[in-house]
């Protein structure tokens, strides 16, 4: 690869003269231990989830339930351009910089103190990128003397840090397809090979993407593996074809009369297009897979037979060696999912004591279909045993009303106990679309992308979530590259007239619901809690919300002038503890939320990261 | 002194008057021959100020008198007849939105470049060489153009899939006169169109067959789209082959060789 040339002397003048600007910042570069320990600092935001257990929690006190009524603008920063639709990103920060990510594959670079950017970056996307729920970015990752992102145009690019000048990037896959990133990327080093490495997946189900997630050398962009995700295709490792997932024969998906793998194991999905987790004491990767494709059921199915035929390994929480990038572990929430449920939704790393006082090292993860499951990290991270381990399920519940397309899950099996006539019928003969029927939670989720806090305090999770419901019905559907490969249509629709998202605190041992916050709007932005006994998140309104983390109560509220579907973090400089979070309305909703429309067209488009603070002489006064 | 590049015209030396830019006119020593308010803010920023620096026909600009089209403004810089072993060769544009042109290194090719660049409103182009032992020597043309160059989206741009054929590269070596010249399919553009970000090569360097540096360009904003490059190489390195490596700001990286 060619590098950029030597500087002359008079660009580097020019260096110096910004530099010196910037009062000493972009001194430190960022080590494993920092990135391992972020869960624990407050001085920085180095990882997707603020941590590699994914919590979203900080110990910082200083705005908590007594002083947040003081909570006040300190900077804004306006993302500028024509190109605002959705904001979904968490932003990192290190040595005194926030590192942001926005839509269209952009990034700043900004003060965190005085909110001034140094520095911009711009991808230069092509016009037939594919991405289905909008162009979003969710965030980036840092390490050394870099900063990664994924690209709308299916690419990572690494950057300098200290100048946003492209250091390098790597085309993973091909954007005319349906291949897209929209996720943050995350770092893990490897126990084995001692091995730092950005971790990465894709996004582009609806397009019959085969999921991957890929290990690169964060130096190079090399890639060191590949992983499917969906049964019987091959990995990489190495450069050279290694494994098959699984089964090489993938016996969860059928065959047809001649013995061939039915077109959808050709395209079956499954793709990460979320954040991973890191288990270190394991040396495990922690990621949830995305929907078969089709969504169309009877595309996987053998005739009627789809209980023998699960889409193995889609639509469930997969647990990867980083070492060879071998599946080493797999819960599936959804076993052949008939309703894009979809298993991408983050999975936190918990401490959990389940009813009977026993503890197990835990994920927590609240599914799109509605329901919460807390999965044992150390049973499915076990080498050398059965990929799927159903029976690794500790505890399960719903947390949104109304789920019609199950009863619940079986804590003994592990699978769901389905609803009979949930899976909706094929098109009569003749006709081009199936009969109507009615599911809830909609494919939208009765959670989505937007991820959940566990307060450590508190022991309860944050869900943002949503009650609405959808008219399903299937189409017919063949394969075709660069189109949508659904062979469903949808609707959705209100459940409630007062509310269609509720932010909802829940007990993971006992699935009690302690309690829950309504908004008439769908809740799209993640969430944060605090040891000062606040949960923050942002509403499709423009709030950005604060609530006492036991009981709910709303204790703060500023209105930024756009919908807020983004993921607030909060750190402390110089004594002083930050709330940031980006507002620009966007995403899924606006685009596939059927009915929702009446809503979404109230609000107006923006593109702005906020910063706030409780101002010296309020603190003083609070205090 | 003959001109490097004279033979090349009709009428040798005298042909250059056709030319219309040629060689900047006469001037005192650390006087500005074009008189224009820019250059000393150009100077100081691109050029690091340089003390004892002064106009020299020795650096040839030739480029037309008006621009026929904006977007493609033809120019050769030759700094053959500077004194000294000519490290470098800044390329600033007075009144562009973006002056700099590019930078060039020679190395172990001629002190001459062909390229092309965009004009956004009437004004010289100057060529400063940078040699080993002697003041800064600046030499350039006053061209007129009816502008927009920088701020109109590329033409790639009217198409959907401009990224059909993006980075196609196409080279051919002269042996018999050491000209190399090459082209690479890319949109160039400014970050000064709306809505469209900067996309641009940053820097382009010749090998030769051993994979040792012959020559490299710093490129930015100016060069105009499907950026044409002529370089002049000496009769050892003229019988190739010539590696072309070149990067973008996306990180996009391209690469080709040429032979003779």
């Amino acid at each position: 690869m060619a590098r950029k040339q030597i500087t002359i002397p008079t660009v580097s003048a020019l260096a110096l003269l910004v530099a010196g600007g910037l009062g000493g910042a972009f001194a430190k570069d960022v080590t494993w231990e920092d990135i391992l320990n972020d869960h624990e600092t407050t001085g920085d935001v180095l990882m997707y989830g603020m941590g590699n257990n994914a919590q979203r929690y900080s110990t910082l006190t200083q705005i908590n339930a007594e002083t947040v009524g003081h909570l006040r603008p300190a900077w804004a920063f306006s993302f500028g351009d024509e190109k605002q639709r959705g904001q979904e990103t968490q932003a990192i920060v290190h040595d005194g910089v926030i590192y942001i990510t926005g839509s269209y594959s952009r990034v700043w670079a900004l003060d965190a103190k005085t909110g001034e950017r140094l520095w911009k970056f711009e991808a230069r996307l092509p016009d037939d990128i594919r991405p289905c729920c909008d162009v979003v970015n969710r965030g980036a990752a840092i390490y050394g003397d870099k900063i990664f992102f994924g690209g709308l145009d299916a690419s990572i690019y690494a950057l300098d840090r200290k100048t946003g000048k492209v250091v390098w990037r790597e085309k993973f896959a091909d954007h005319k397809v349906g291949y897209t990133m929209t996720g943050a990327p995350t770092i893990v080093k490897d126990k084995e090979t001692d091995r730092v490495m950005l971790i990465h997946g894709s996004s582009g189900d609806e397009f019959g993407v085969v999921g991957k997630l890929y290990a690169r050398d964060v130096e190079t962009g090399e890639e060191i593996w590949m992983r499917p995700f969906v049964e019987g295709h091959t990995g990489n490792l190495n450069g050279q074809e290694s494994t098959t997932t699984g089964d090489a024969s993938a016996p969860s998906w059928p065959v047809n009369e001649d013995g061939s793998k039915v077109e959808a194991w050709h395209h079956g999905g499954g793709a990460p297009w979320q954040s991973a987790s890191f288990d270190p004491e394991t040396n495990t990767i922690v990621v949830g897979t995305g929907n078969p494709a089709p969504w169309n059921t009877w595309e996987r199915s053998q005739g009627e037979n789809y209980w023998d035929y699960d889409s193995l390994y889609t639509s469930g929480q997969a647990y990867v060696n980083p070492t060879d990038g071998e599946v080493v572990g797999f819960y599936q929430h959804t076993p052949n999912d008939a309703w894009d449920f979809s298993g991408n939704n983050e999975i936190i790393l918990f401490d959990y004591t389940d009813k009977d006082g026993n503890t197990h090292r835990a994920g927590g993860h609240a599914d799109r279909n509605g329901f919460f499951y807390v999965t044992d990290i150390d049973a499915l991270s076990e080498r050398g045993t059965e990929i799927n381990k159903p029976t690794a399920l500790l505890n399960a519940f719903p947390f949104v009303e109304d789920i019609t397309w199950a009863e619940g899950i079986d804590l003994e099996t592990g699978r769901p106990i389905e609803v009979k006539g949930q899976r909706p019928p094929l098109p009569a003969e003749g006709e081009s679309k199936g009969a109507t029927i009615q599911v809830t939670p909609p494919f939208l989720g009765g959670k989505n992308w937007n991820p959940m806090a566990y307060s450590r305090d508190t022991g309860l999770f944050y869900i943002p979530s949503n009650d609405w419901t959808e008219d399903y019905w299937t189409e017919n559907v063949t394969y075709q590259a660069g189109a949508a490969y659904l062979g469903q249509g949808f609707r959705i629709k209100r459940l409630f007239d007062d509310h269609i998202g509720a932010l909802r605190a829940f007990d993971p041992a006992t699935g009690e619901k302690v309690w829950e916050h309504k908004e008439e709007f769908p809740l799209w932005a993640g969430t944060l809690a605090t040891a000062g006994n606040l949960v923050f998140t942002g509403t499709s309104d423009g709030y950005v919300k604060a609530f006492n983390a036991q009981d709910g109560a709303e204790l703060w509220k500023f209105q930024t002038g756009s919908g807020v579907v983004s993921v607030p973090i909060t750190w402390e400089m110089d004594g002083k503890q930050y709330l940031g979070i980006a507002s620009g309305y966007g995403g899924a909703v606006p685009l596939w939320g059927g009915d929702m429309a009446q809503l979404t067209t109230q609000v107006s488009q923006g593109g702005s990261f906020w910063v706030f603070e409780i101002p010296d002489e309020l603190l003083a006064s609070a205090n | 002194m003959t001109l490097f590049l004279c033979h090349m015209l009709d009428s040798g030396a005298a042909g250059l008057a056709a030319y219309g830019g040629g060689a900047a006119p006469l001037a005192g020593k650390g006087e500005d021959p074009f008189d224009s308010g820019m250059w000393d803010l150009h100077r100081a920023e691109y050029l690091g100020d340089p003390a004892g620096w002064q106009a020299d026909r020795g650096m040839r600009v030739l480029a037309p008198r008006a621009a026929e089209d904006p977007a493609h403004v033809p120019v050769i810089v030759d700094a053959t007849d500077v004194q000294g072993q000519v490290r470098r060769i800044v390329v600033t544009i007075d009144y562009s939105p973006l002056p700099l042109a590019l930078v060039f290194h020679p190395g172990r090719a001629k002190p001459v470049l062909g390229f092309g660049v965009k004009y956004e409103i009437a004004g010289p182009i100057r060529a400063t060489a940078l040699a080993d032992g002697v003041p800064a020597r600046m030499g350039g043309a006053f061209v007129d153009a009816m502008g927009g160059g920088c701020t109109a989206p590329a033409a790639a741009h009217a198409r959907p899939d401009w990224q059909e054929g993006f980075g196609q590269m196409r080279g051919r070596l002269w042996p018999a006169t050491g000209r190399l010249r090459v082209s690479i399919r890319h949109p160039m553009d400014t970050g000064l169109a709306d809505g469209i970000p900067a996309h641009h090569l940053t820097g382009l360097r010749l090998l030769d067959g051993q994979g040792d540096l012959i020559a490299s360009v710093d490129l930015h904003e100016p060069i105009e789209e499907n950026p044409a490059l002529t370089f002049t190489l000496p009769p050892d390195l003229a019988a190739g082959p010539v590696r072309i490596e070149a990067r973008d700001t996306n990180g996009y990286s391209f690469a080709g060789e040429v032979t003779a």
